[in-house]
């Protein structure tokens, strides 16, 4: 198995750039995510995360979109599930979540992911 | 009366395809160069986004892309007083869809925010992957400019139908 780094739209804001580091365990998205088609964007992710957690390592997912669209926040939602699964069965999962301090709405959106997947989310502000 | 400052000023009007990249590139200026806090900011280019995306993901009027998929086209409108921004978007719709359209934006509009936070959880907890969640969009929108969602159906002379909605973001 191998890391996951995908950044092939720089110019295009609405894609995230991730990087799932398989070696640290160390898992970061970042930016945006609006894009059309969105599974086909999010399948790879969910595929490497569902590989990862068989290998029974510790992982710290870390989150810093500042926008995501419904359809990106469902596939969010898939990702949460899995960690979670992982989690009951006995993984280390640490994930935390990367908001300004002047944003509230994303606070009400992390509440929102955590009440719904039952993973503790925690967050973290950060400032610019 | 109306003062010449609650008098409405267009930032911008956008009339044509809504596909990724100018609904990127508009978001951003509004996101960036308008003269208001960040969180308004944020606020305005999330409401912006959500609503552009309900034209490229509904409007009746298509385009083909590139790649052979289509988007919708329609129009949007940010305008601007000392009180508020407003986000409005109009495209046609399937006739059929007026009713659900109308009884989505009713709903959402009698609901709380916490009400409005619940259901959409619920909404996305049971929508498909591949859903791309038109009511969640609509329920975003309120959450996002903590204002109540205005929203006409008409008709024109050759029987199309149009919905227009707007949403408002506070300066306050």
């Amino acid at each position: 198995m191998e890391s996951l780094y995908i950044n092939n739209y720089p110019d295009l804001v609405y894609y995230p750039v991730v990087n799932f580091n398989y070696y640290s365990g160390v898992c970061e998205i970042s930016g945006e995510s609006y894009m059309e088609e969105t599974y086909r964007f999010y399948e790879p992710l969910i595929k490497w995360l569902n590989d990862y957690v068989k290998e029974k390592k510790p992982i710290e997912f870390n989150v810093k979109l500042t926008y995501f669209n419904t359809s990106s926040s469902r596939f969010l939602l898939e990702m949460f599930d899995i960690l979670k699964k992982y989690q009951n069965e006995g993984g280390q999962v640490q994930v935390n979540w990367y908001y300004r301090s002047d944003d509230p709405d994303m606070l009400t959106e992390i509440n929102s992911f955590e009440a719904e997947s039952g993973l503790k989310i925690t967050p973290f502000i950060y400032d610019k | 009366m109306n003062t010449k400052s609650d008098y409405p000023i267009k930032i911008f009007t956008y009339d044509g395809p809504f596909n990724m990249r100018i609904i990127s590139s508009l978001g951003k200026y509004l996101a960036e160069y308008l003269e208001a806090s960040f969180d308004i900011r944020m606020s305005i280019y999330r409401v912006f986004i959500e609503i552009c995306q309900n034209v490229a993901l509904y409007s009746e009027d298509r385009v083909k892309q590139e790649n052979e998929s289509t988007v919708g086209v329609g129009t949007v409108v940010i305008d601007s007083n000392d009180q508020f921004f407003r986000c409005t978007s109009r495209n046609r719709i399937k006739s059929e869809h007026g009713e659900i359209l109308m009884s989505y934006c009713e709903q959402i509009n009698s609901a709380s925010s916490n009400d409005l936070i619940k259901l959409k959880e619920r909404l996305r907890r049971d929508s498909s992957i591949k859903d791309n969640g038109a009511h969640i969009g609509l329920i975003s929108i309120r959450l996002f400019s903590k204002n109540k969602l205005t929203f006409t159906i008409d008709r024109d002379f050759n029987n199309n139908d149009f919905f227009t909605i707007s949403s408002i973001i506070s300066k306050q």
